[in-house]
């Protein structure tokens, strides 16, 4: 990581977004129209509702109240340099997890108190980075859960596209928290908990169970396929760890000062990495 | 941490994936190679004739000039790691393959070829070519990853002389040599 945490360029940033997310959005853009899909009025009074919520239910978090989780949050901002305006609270729950809500630049996250008690902070690093992902690519203006909820006789089709999509964007915002913990071993970290549930397990223990279970899950998709993955907003964590494994030494290079990284080589192994993830999801969805 | 001359070596453990770069400017046709032998002994080249794979045994793979920044000019070849666990030697190779084709000297103490290894935590160690030896093929530097405290980089600088690839053991006998 850069040592005074310098942002990557907003070009050098967009270059990281999947490239099978950016067919889908040529995809959708066919299928439903110009992009976003939601009125600008009425997403800017859903995030200030969303504001309102927090205010009144969650705790905002604030250099002068939690001190070391700001600044982690503060790093995150300046790394993913997107000039962003939101704020960070936390709600009790003991579960792990985070989530955003966007328009346009602002945003706010909400992250679960289990998640501050039990993540080193470079994993927090990584789940602030990624929410941070998810408003610089703009995901918001696609707002699949709502367009599923709210369209009636929406075709299977269509339906599948989005959701598509919708895994698609979550790569692509996994490697906004990989570019701001700057170690793979973080990201994985936080995978890790979020999915077991169990912090304290040793990095290289971690590493190893992901690279197993994930060929173990390769097989088994495979052998079993059950044609129901699709219906998956998020793709299978040991998916998300092998499109984090195979990128990671170009995002860390971004990390570290725009020198190190080249453009034109990750694209090769992001279409690596898209030929892989894309022959899961035909198998699965056939 | 730079690695300048032969024999100088870093403890880099810990890392689980390296991304290589070589680069140069001088009028040469380099490619950068890189022999390997994994834990239960097999040796295998990853090279412009095999690629190898990022997502699948060695676990590593070259690609050709990717040009840093997209700028073009300088020469660069790029060679990334994705899995080093199940390695115990990987040997950074660079050859000159139209001299190793007709057995003549390559050119490198005229050179400015160097090679930067960046492990996972961003880490770089830039390893200088340091030898005078006469030869098209030669070794830059050794991830020496046998022993279970973590790996070493080795400046490892040396030149041997091929005429003609045909067999990885050529190539091990400069390494070994």
């Amino acid at each position: 990581m850069a040592a005074d945490g310098t942002a990557a360029a907003l070009e050098q940033i967009e270059s990281l977004r999947f490239s099978h997310e950016v067919r889908l959005l040529g995809e959708i853009r066919r299928r439903f129209g110009a992009i976003p899909l939601m009125d600008f009025d009425a997403s800017e009074r859903m995030l200030d509702r969303r504001k309102r919520d927090l205010l009144g239910d969650a705790v905002r978090i604030t250099e002068d109240l939690l001190p070391d989780v700001h600044a982690v949050y503060r790093t995150c901002l300046k790394r993913a340099g997107g000039a962003l305006l939101g704020d960070l609270f936390v709600q009790q729950s003991p579960s792990y997890n985070a989530s955003v809500f966007a328009h346009d630049r602002r945003f706010d996250i909400l992250v679960h108190s289990a998640l501050l008690r039990d993540f080193a902070p470079d994993e927090l690093h990584f789940v602030f980075g990624h929410e941070l992902g998810h408003v610089l690519f703009r995901h918001n203006a696609i707002p699949v859960r709502e367009i599923l909820a709210g369209t009636e006789g929406l075709p299977a089709e269509a339906a599948r596209l989005l959701l598509s999509w919708s895994r698609a964007a979550e790569i692509s915002a996994d490697r906004i928290g990989l570019l701001c913990c700057g170690a793979l071993s973080a990201a994985a970290g936080a995978l890790f908990k979020t999915a077991s549930g169990l912090p304290g397990i040793d990095t290289s223990r971690v590493l190893s169970s992901f690279r197993r279970q994930y060929d173990a899950l390769e097989k088994q998709i495979h052998k079993d396929a059950d044609g129901e993955s699709w219906r998956r907003t998020h793709p299978m964590i040991p998916i998300r760890f092998k499109a984090m494994e195979l990128a990671a030494l170009d995002i860390i290079a971004l990390a570290c000062g725009s020198a190190g990284f080249s453009k034109r080589g990750f694209q090769g192994v992001d279409r690596q990495i898209s030929t892989i993830l894309s022959a899961l999801e035909t198998v699965e969805a056939a | 941490m730079d690695l300048k001359q032969k024999g100088s070596e870093a403890n880099v453990g810990g890392f689980k994936q390296l991304m290589v770069r070589m680069k140069w400017t001088t009028a040469a046709d380099f490619d950068l190679a890189a022999a390997y032998e994994d834990k239960q002994g097999k040796q295998g080249l990853v090279y412009f004739g095999e690629l190898g794979d990022l997502n699948a045994f060695p676990f590593m793979q070259l690609s050709g000039d990717e040009g840093v920044g997209d700028t073009g000019g300088d020469n660069e070849e790029t060679m990334r790691i994705t899995k080093l666990d199940d390695m115990k030697y990987v040997w950074l190779l660079c050859w000159d393959y139209g001299k190793v084709q007709d057995g003549s000297p390559a050119r490198f103490k005229e050179s400015d070829v160097s090679m930067t290894v960046m492990d996972d935590q961003g880490n770089a160690h830039k390893v200088d070519l340091d030898t005078g030896d006469m030869g098209n093929v030669a070794l830059i530097a050794t991830i020496d990853n046998a022993s279970p405290v973590g790996a070493k980089l080795i400046n490892s600088s040396k030149a041997g002389t091929l005429k003609g690839l045909k067999k990885l053991q050529q190539l091990m006998d400069i390494i070994n040599g």
